[in-house]
């Protein structure tokens, strides 16, 4: 891409981005350093495969809360299966299915029922989760040692998480932005009633977004599995509000039509910083939580800046 | 009033330049333009609700600097909306009083609230229940509660901005006898309009804008309308002549006693080349019919026939692929994705047909969304610009053209023109003609009875869901169609 043609919320992101590295490598000696930043990576993989997901979610006009309890489900689902010692091929394409179903049904519930996203995500959001719960109790199930420890191993240099998250990365942007699919999540995003009356299928559209969504929550919960080496059902609480924030911050509109993946990649990037350059500070979990609370609110707060002049533009 | 060498400008680009005007005490002077010509921003302008980028605004003489709507009321300069903003909790004294409420001790004084805006109605020759709540009130009402408050202010320059578009013939004869009344007690008062006939109706002095800026002044009087439309669009429009009929062409669309939500047993038939142009007032059932046969609805009964083929649409898409189009009365809503570009727009019915297996095809949607915009004479500068930059009339050909771009036999048009300027709709009826010449099948809903008269073969007459009457091109009048339309006389 040409510098020139970056959209300038892009550019902005790239600035925050070089100057957030900069400031951390001041305060932060060797915190710049390509191998430590790269180990660092895979423990954003997951949030960042799954703000991709959310990107086609939000762009879409919708939101998905359960996100991140799918994962968990699907990561206990995945331990037990493993423990009862069925055959890792097949228990990731059954993990994937099962992920992709779960994320189906919110589709499903919010076409079938025209309820918000919100709210159906908001009940499968404690649904999966207890259900994970429910399955498990308080106890963790163990993931067997071959499939254990994939976040150490690399490829071409780079660890799998981050390999992965990349590759998926340039999927979705093809997805999104050189398809047809893509085009017409924009489209329902925008206007639901004319993607309608211009004879889109929107009900599969936004059955699709979801599953997608789904999809990734799978491909998470094997990630998480392999990095944690246990299952238990209170992993990952409120990454949730991760994964929204990153969307937000890369761009997406809540209220859809609006979204990048380069503008997600970027934010993934630049929440990745903020919790390295807090966690290497020492600063406690509950004020980096505080800290992802605040961006999410600044990145709205700009979006709507930037969204003001439309709003007042007159019709001529 | 006075304004000299008045320039606003929008990102860069000057949507009134240099433009100079005065208006009289006791004048109607009407401001006309195609949409997009800068009539409402020089209104808003004068107004305070824009800040001119150059160019003065003097008020008896004297120079002011209106830094927003408020002070441009102190100024005695009052702005009437087309669709005014009220407080449907509140009373319509409240309304008309809002932000300056009579007061005694500290209350609101509801007697004498009551009684000026009683007074103040009176004045204007309204009458209106100033105690009722504001809930229910017709546009035409709320724009007199704004009218009343708009004299509350002893405002001696009236600016109304496109008033008369949402309002009925009878209410706009209501709100010209106000001007009237407003220009008799020497007050200066501003129309902007696209409608002509109203201008001749109505106004003492026109200003035509063209792109920004002023082309002529005229004393109605002395000019007529064809030579405002020529200063208005700067170009001779296509002649509109009736289109030559096709009697014995074959049927196209059919449509057997069809009932649905909305409207009943309605049959029709539209042949090859013809234009059926549907008439009623809103609420008959015509968008209702139109709906059902593009496939947004289902008909609960009933039958539609393409060429002699029964189809059952169950789906927008299922219509698009059998030839069916419609353009929906609603652009905003129903058409458009205001955000979007104007390639988004122009090729989304028809995005999976212009890709290679799911993958857009950039050069290909590139290529049919310029050959669409210099089909229908679209301005703009680029393919990537989002719509809601466009003005009405531009987005309107944005819809046509994605409609078009399904290649349909049968094409519905919903109030194809409305709120689109003089330029557009000559366009548009061009375009119509140009299809049905081509063997296009083309129904077309108007609440603009001339427009119906001018472009139709035949003319359907729709009343409380039903098809009342169906009137050939010698016997169909604005007469015998509003009398079939309200069933007043014999049909």
């Amino acid at each position: 891409m040409r510098v020139s043609r970056l959209p300038w919320d892009l550019m902005v992101l790239l600035g925050l981005l070089i100057a957030g590295s900069l400031l951390a490598s001041f305060f932060i000696p060797g915190f710049l350093d390509f191998r430590y930043l790269l180990d660092t990576s895979t423990l954003h993989a997951e949030a960042g495969i799954l703000a991709l997901a959310m990107t086609f979610v939000i762009v879409s006009g919708h939101i998905d809360l359960s996100i991140a309890s799918n994962m968990v489900l699907s990561a206990v689902f995945a331990g037990l299966m493993l423990k009862s010692g069925m055959n890792p091929p097949l228990v990731i394409g059954l993990t994937c299915v099962a992920s992709t179903l779960l994320g189906t049904l919110n589709g499903v519930l919010v076409v079938l029922f025209r309820l918000p996203s919100f709210l159906v995500t908001l009940a499968t959001l404690a649904i999966y989760r207890g259900t994970a719960q429910a399955l498990l109790g308080p106890k963790s199930v163990a993931i067997p040692k071959e499939m254990v420890g994939l976040d150490q191993s690399l490829v071409a240099g780079i660890p799998w998480p981050t390999a992965i998250f990349v590759m998926l990365a340039i999927v979705s942007g093809l997805l999104l932005h050189r398809t047809v699919f893509g085009r017409w999540t924009f489209a329902v995003g925008t206007n639901e009633e004319a993607a309608v009356y211009a004879g889109l299928p929107v009900a599969r559209i936004k059955i699709w977004v979801f599953a997608l969504a789904g999809l990734a929550a799978g491909i998470c919960a094997l990630l998480i599995d392999s990095r944690l080496g246990v299952a238990r059902h209170d992993l990952a609480r409120g990454l949730e509000l991760d994964v929204i924030t990153i969307a937000v911050v890369g761009g997406c509109a809540i209220r859809g039509g609006k979204g990048s993946i380069p503008g997600t990649v970027l934010a993934m990037l630049l929440v990745m910083l903020i919790r390295t350059a807090m966690g290497v500070a020492n600063v406690k979990a509950e004020y980096q939580l505080t800290a992802i609370g605040l961006l999410l609110v600044l990145a709205v707060g700009f979006g709507g800046l930037r969204g003001s002049p439309r709003a007042t533009k007159v019709n001529l | 009033m006075e304004v000299k060498g008045l320039s606003v400008t929008f990102g860069g680009v000057d949507v009134v330049s240099k433009v100079d005007l005065v208006l009289e005490p006791g004048e109607i002077h009407a401001v006309v333009g195609e949409n997009g010509a800068g009539k409402s921003s020089l209104g808003k302008a004068i107004a305070g609700v824009y800040q001119p980028s150059a160019g003065t605004i003097a008020v008896g003489g004297s120079t002011v600097r209106l830094r927003n709507p408020a002070d441009g009321l102190a100024h005695g300069i009052a702005l009437i909306h087309q669709e005014p903003m009220t407080f449907a909790d509140l009373s319509v004294a409240e309304n008309v009083f809002v932000g300056h409420v009579p007061k005694r001790r500290g209350l609101v004084d509801w007697k004498q609230l009551y009684q000026r805006s009683k007074q103040l109605f009176a004045d204007l020759g309204i009458s209106i229940d100033v105690r009722q709540s504001a809930a229910h009130l017709s546009v035409a009402q709320q724009q007199f509660i704004e009218l009343a408050s708009a004299l509350s202010h002893d405002s001696q320059v009236w600016i109304f901005d496109e008033t008369t578009a949402p309002l009925t013939p009878k209410e706009t004869s209501e709100l010209f006898s106000i001007f009237r009344r407003l220009r008799d007690r020497g007050c200066a008062v501003m129309f902007v309009t696209h409608h002509l006939q109203e201008v001749f109706e109505v106004a003492d002095r026109i200003t035509v804008l063209r792109d920004g800026v002023k082309v002529a002044e005229r004393l109605v009087a002395e000019t007529n309308p064809g030579e405002v439309v020529q200063l208005m669009v700067g170009r001779d429009l296509d002649a509109s002549g009736p289109i030559t009929e096709s009697a014995n062409a074959e049927p196209i669309l059919e449509v057997n006693s069809l009932t649905g939500p909305g409207f009943s047993e309605v049959s029709l038939t539209v042949h090859r080349g013809e234009i059926f142009g549907l008439a009623g007032l809103v609420g008959s059932g015509r968008t209702e019919l139109a709906r059902a046969l593009a496939g947004v609805v289902r008909p609960t009964s009933g039958e539609i026939l393409l060429s002699s083929t029964a189809k059952r649409f169950s789906s927008v898409h299922a219509a698009i692929e059998a030839g069916v189009a419609m353009v929906p009365e609603d652009r905003r809503r129903h058409g458009l994705f205001m955000s979007q570009s104007i390639q988004f727009n122009a090729t989304m019915a028809r995005l999976s047909e212009l890709s290679r297996h799911g993958w857009l095809d950039h050069r290909k949607l590139e290529e049919v969304t310029v050959a669409s915009g210099s089909d229908l004479r679209l301005a703009y500068r680029s393919t990537s610009q989002p719509v809601e930059s466009l003005s009405g009339g531009n987005q309107q050909k944005v819809v046509l053209g994605r409609w078009l771009m399904t290649e349909p036999r049968v094409l519905i048009l919903d109030e194809p023109t409305r709120g689109v300027d003089v330029g557009a709709k000559a366009e548009v009826h061009r375009v119509i003609r140009q299809l049905a010449e081509q063997g296009t099948a083309i129904l077309v809903i108007s609440s603009d009875l001339p427009e119906v008269l001018s472009l139709s073969t035949r003319v359907g007459v729709m009343r409380q869901g039903r098809l009342v009457a169906t009137l050939d091109r010698g016997s169909a009048t604005e007469e015998s169609i509003m009398a079939a339309a309200t069933g007043e006389g014999s049909a």
